[in-house]
């Protein structure tokens, strides 16, 4: 075909099409991935106040219905947006975070820690560790750095602070929660 | 000008395969989050899909999601290569070269 167009024009398309085609990487990159960042990171947020504050049997509890609560609200999230972009990644996502489910409980299973600062510091690292992985895998540097950024927060309140440990983890979980609004809102 | 593509070259077609392309190989979308990116209204996302369609670029495949009817648009393979092809173009002649 014969291109009537001039350099100005063409860049101005070509410009078009690059605009476009980073909207679509951003609303792959996103996802609900700002949801899940938001919920778990408000769970987690309630969970380590509940620590600070709660019975150690009663914080088991509340821990117990938040956890529930988020992997129903994460269920529903994963099939709404399985509507919404059908990609082989999403259904891969599902399979690594029910793998990571099971290897989880394997590892505190195992290492059978001995308090819930333990326990809550070994769950943490360990679903940093998974948003690191998913950062690399899914090409999206702000979760794995978030990932990276959590981790270290946590290891430095564990070995540092450790009066204020739930209080930094409380912290921690509105980072998360945080770093969901700041995707949603902030990358337009 | 080879492989410029005056069919993908219009700007709401040009959009929706830059985006399309950005999909992973064998992903499709739904109309309506297509429709988020676009920005442009149901009838003429409409009217600029069924041209890439009846070109072979895209393939349209309607379903339902419980009861409710839904959408989803792939690039196909031969819709892929036109893109680049077209996108090419468009950087040979920002270069001036022919």
């Amino acid at each position: 075909m014969d291109a009537q167009i001039s350099p100005r024009q063409a860049e101005e398309a070509l410009t078009l099409a690059k605009e476009a085609a980073k909207q679509m990487r951003r609303a792959l990159e996103t996802g609900t991935s700002w949801a899940y960042l938001v919920i778990w990171g408000v769970i987690w947020t309630l969970g380590f106040l509940g620590n600070q504050f709660l019975t150690p049997k009663h914080a088991g509890t509340a821990w117990m219905v938040l956890d529930g609560f988020g992997i129903l609200l994460s269920f529903g999230l994963g099939v709404y947006y399985g509507q919404r972009v059908r990609y082989q990644i999403g259904a891969q996502m599902a399979i690594f975070w029910g793998a990571w489910l099971v290897y989880s409980t394997v590892v505190v299973w195992v290492s059978h820690p001995i308090n819930a600062m333990q326990t809550g510091l070994l769950i943490t690292v360990l679903a940093m560790f998974a948003y690191v992985v998913i950062g690399i895998w899914a090409r999206s540097p702000f979760l794995g750095w978030l990932g990276v950024g959590i981790t270290a927060c946590t290891l430095a309140g564990y070995y540092f602070t450790p009066l204020y440990f739930n209080f930094v983890m409380a912290l921690t979980g509105l980072a998360l929660a945080a770093g969901g609004l700041y995707m949603r809102l902030g990358w337009k | 000008m080879e492989g410029f593509n005056d069919l993908i070259h219009q700007q709401v077609r040009l959009r929706i395969m830059a985006a399309l392309n950005a999909l992973p190989p064998g992903a499709e979308v739904d109309f309506t989050t297509l429709r988020s990116i676009i920005e442009v209204t149901d009838g003429n996302l409409g009217a600029h899909l069924r041209k890439l369609e009846d070109a072979g670029y895209i393939k349209v495949r309607k379903t339902f999601v419980g009861r409710r009817p839904r959408t989803y648009i792939a690039l196909t393979p031969n819709g892929r290569a036109a893109f680049e092809e077209h996108i090419a173009a468009l950087k040979t002649i920002i270069s001036g070269e022919e």
